[in-house]
Parts: structure tokens; C-alpha cells; sequence
């Protein structure tokens, strides 16, 4: 991976570099991470400011995609605990449908509705979980980076993170059957 | 729920989620903005402001107010449209993956918008950055064209690292040069320290240190109480107190800010920031 070419020790590593081959993961994962629509150019931003800013002093002793998801996660954290603040409300409420969940073009209409509402049902799951736990999840199944990985972007132990992985797979399993049983009452 | 459905529910969220080449490029201007690297466009600020357009300064602020806490000097807008496309390819110092003209119709969108009218030099750049575009009024287009000899004046690459040097370098010589006299250059001076102490709160506020920020504001408002800036210190102080967590404050200060500036370009910003209109 490209990325990983990136982080060869011994070799310097540009800004331009960084934010070329990491941009589109910080951005798709703050979205994952439950960053709104409107924050997401403000959380970026952020994100790679401080890349900037702190780019000479980074050591190469991680890969150069954990440290930056390392900050990601907590520039995140921030946004999303201010606009919970300011949104008490908007906890478990799935968004409105956004642009990512629009249809491949191609597939007919019955199948789009059901894409665009597993998106919706995994996103309000994914809210229901904690911080870390979203982001473990979101990092190990969906970014596909190793547990190792995930526990160091995050400051966290191997083991801690691996234990956290299985419970926020559990209960993410369980919000999804618990959401598709009280749906199938209702339709009742 | 099996592993696989779990997966498969992950996948739908995580479809086409990827940013667009038009986002990546917004965001590569904020932060261009941001870091002040488009060093031109400072000149286009201090002109328009120290003629009394002091509206017209709100455009420019996103994007130009930390370089100017940087370079110090005061520059000609002419020298802000020919230092573009300069700054553009010197962006950050480094080389980019990026086509040339990526990069130079980014540096030209940035510096135009506040530099300039839109003209037909710049027909071809797209609105990419975060300065609205409209902002910008035609009445600055003479000005650029008095000063034309201070173009070679212009640093075209930023310190690396203006950024990390003390706070207290940038910050307290808090020039207290009070607009007392009508003249030009007194009026210029003041500008400058007035943009030393809200591009460092502007920056305050990008790094998250809302405190910070309320601080350096608060010194602007005793400083210059009927300051040039005063609008855009009205704006960040906003921004801060919702930042941290001063809400109720936060946005009551909103209201009054949106209601009396409703149209400025840190209007927006301020609703996200306050969570107003969502």
C-alpha cells in the first residue's frame, strides 16, 4: 500500500504527501465517525492543520496513517461532543438521507431503498455505540486496519483494543436484530 | 446477525463515502487560507480596509489574516494578483502530486476573490475556496494598480513555520497604536496590529483553544474599541464561546452578531459553530 511507502523509515515525509494519500480516509472516516455533513470540511481541516503543524516532530514510530487517524479521533471527539451539546436531540435520530447514501446508478428501485436504508439502519447503530467502539469498529471492519494498528492510533493496548472490537461488534449484532424485530412488530 | 451481515450493513454505510477531487481541493484551501500561505493577499485587506471599506475586510480574513500576523508588512494589492500563482506553486514548500493547474487555479481563486473582482483573467478558476466569491467589489480593482512598485516587497514563500514560533512573539507586541489621527499611515499601522491580535485569535480558534481565542479578542476590544475589526472580533468571540461550551452565551451573542451582520462571511460559521438553523 502506497501508504506504508509513505511511512519507510528513514525517509522524510512531505505534507503534500500525507494529505494526497490520506485525505480521502480522514474524510470518509470522520463521516463514519458520526461527524456531520456540515462539520466535515471544519473537522478535515483541523485535522490536517495540526498534521502540519506537527509533521517534524513525527517520529515514524507508527505508521504515518495511524498517527493521523490518531488525530482524527480526537479532533472528532471534540466536534461531535459539541454538536451533541447543542443537539441533545440528535442521538439515534438517523440523518437525513445525504448524498453518500444515494443508489449505484444501475440498480433498480426496490433494491436502492433497501441499500440506502441498511445504510441508515448501520449508521444508527453505529451511533449507538461509544466513542471508542464506534471508531475501533469503523477502523478494523470498514478501513481495514489490523487491531495492532487501531490500538496504537488510539493509544490503547492490543488487548484492550481487541476487546473492544468484539464488544462493539456484539453490540452492534444485537442494536440491528433488536431494531429489525420492533420494525417487523410494527408492521404486524 | 452474522459476521457477514454485520459486514454487509457496514459496506452499504461505507458505499461511495469518498470525498470528491472538489472537496479535497475546498479543504486544501481552507488550510492554504488557514496557514496563510497565499501571502498576496494581505496587501488586498490592508488597501481596502485603510480605505475605509472596512466591510470589504471580512472577505478577506479567512484567508489572509495569519499571513499577515506572519509577514508584518503591508502589501499592494497588485502584488497580491501577481504573487498567486507564485504562491500557489511554492504552496507549502513542498511538491505536490497535484497537476500544476490544480494548485495554480486554487492559489489564483484564494488571492482573486479578495484581491480583485472577478475578471476575465480568472474566468477559468473555480469558486473552490470558502470566500464567497460575491464579496469581493468591484471598487477595489483600481487600487491594486497604485502601489505597483512594492510587488518585489513580497515574501513569496511563507516561513515554514511561522505557526510554531511563541505565542508571545506574534502576540504581545499588541501594537496600541490608536487610530488617532486621519492620516494613512497612522491608520495603517493600526490596521496591522489590529490583524496581529484577530489572525492569532482566528488561529486560536482553528487549533481549538477557544480560550484563547476569547482572550485575544478581549484584548483587541481594549486595544481598539471601535477597531477596523471589530465586526470580525464580534464573530470569533461568538464562534469561541460556543467552542467552549458557553453556549447560552454563545448564541445570544449569535443573534445580535447575525442579526446587525447577517450577510458577513463568518455568518455561516458562526450558525455551525452555535448550532443555529440546523
Amino acid at each position: 500500500m502506497p501508504v506504508d511507502s509513505v511511512s519507510a523509515p528513514g525517509r522524510e515525509i512531505s505534507f503534500a504527501e500525507v494529505y494526497d494519500e490520506l485525505f480521502p480516509v480522514v474524510w470518509r472516516t470522520a463521516r463514519r465517525l458520526g461527524v456531520v455533513e456540515a462539520a466535515l470540511d471544519d473537522v478535515c481541516q483541523d485535522v490536517f492543520l495540526a498534521v502540519y503543524r506537527r509533521l517534524p516532530d513525527f517520529e515514524g514510530r507508527s505508521s504515518i496513517k495511524s498517527w493521523v487517524i490518531g488525530i482524527l479521533y480526537n479532533v472528532a471527539l471534540v466536534h461531535r461532543r459539541t454538536f451533541a451539546r447543542k443537539n441533545p436531540d440528535h442521538r439515534g435520530l438517523p440523518p437525513s438521507p445525504a448524498p453518500d447514501l444515494l443508489p449505484h446508478p444501475q440498480s433498480n428501485p426496490q433494491e436502492r431503498a433497501s441499500f440506502a436504508e441498511e445504510a441508515r439502519l448501520a449508521r444508527a447503530a453505529l451511533d449507538e455505540l461509544d466513542e471508542a467502539k464506534r471508531t475501533i469498529l469503523v477502523l478494523v471492519d470498514l478501513e481495514e486496519m489490523s487491531v495492532p494498528e487501531v490500538a496504537e492510533a488510539l493509544g490503547m493496548n492490543v488487548n484492550t483494543a481487541a476487546a473492544r472490537l468484539r464488544a462493539a461488534r456484539k453490540q452492534f449484532a444485537a442494536w440491528v436484530t433488536r431494531h429489525r424485530a420492533r420494525e417487523r412488530w410494527r408492521m404486524q | 446477525m452474522s459476521r457477514e451481515e454485520e459486514k454487509r450493513l457496514l459496506a452499504a454505510l461505507g458505499a461511495s463515502e469518498t470525498p470528491s477531487v472538489a472537496d479535497k481541493a475546498r479543504v486544501l484551501g481552507r488550510l492554504e487560507a488557514e496557514l496563510g500561505v497565499s501571502l498576496g493577499v494581505v496587501g488586498a485587506l490592508v488597501t481596502e480596509t485603510t480605505s475605509a471599506s472596512a466591510a470589504s475586510a471580512n472577505v478577506a480574513l479567512g484567508s489572509t489574516a495569519s499571513s499577515a500576523a506572519s509577514s508584518g508588512a503591508p502589501v499592494s494589492g497588485a502584488a497580491a494578483t501577481g504573487a498567486a500563482g507564485k504562491a500557489a506553486t511554492s504552496l507549502l514548500g513542498v511538491g505536490w502530486k497535484w497537476g500544476a493547474g490544480v494548485l495554480l487555479t486554487l492559489g489564483a481563486a484564494t488571492a482573486f476573490v479578495v484581491a480583485e473582482p472577478p475578471s476575465n483573467e480568472v474566468e477559468s478558476a473555480p469558486v473552490v475556496t470558502h470566500v464567497p466569491a460575491s464579496a469581493a467589489t468591484p471598487a477595489d480593482g483600481p487600487r491594486r494598480d497604485e502601489e505597483p512598485a512594492r510587488a518585489e516587497e513580497i515574501p513569496l514563500a511563507p516561513e515554514p513555520h511561522a505557526d510554531e514560533r511563541g505565542p508571545e512573539s506574534v502576540v504581545s507586541p499588541a501594537p496600541s497604536v490608536a487610530p488617532t489621527s486621519k492620516g494613512s499611515a497612522a491608520r495603517e499601522s493600526s490596521i496591522e496590529g489590529e490583524l496581529v491580535l484577530v489572525a492569532e485569535a482566528q488561529r486560536a480558534l482553528a487549533r481549538g483553544e477557544a480560550d484563547r481565542a476569547l482572550a485575544l479578542v478581549e484584548r483587541h476590544r481594549a486595544s481598539y474599541p471601535r477597531g477596523t475589526l471589530r465586526v470580525e472580533r464580534a464573530g470569533i468571540r461568538v464562534i469561541a464561546l460556543c467552542l467552549a461550551g458557553r453556549v447560552v452565551e454563545g448564541r445570544a451573542e449569535a443573534a445580535r452578531f447575525l442579526e446587525k451582520n447577517g450577510s458577513s462571511p463568518l455568518s455561516r460559521r458562526i450558525e455551525k459553530s452555535c448550532g443555529i438553523g440546523d
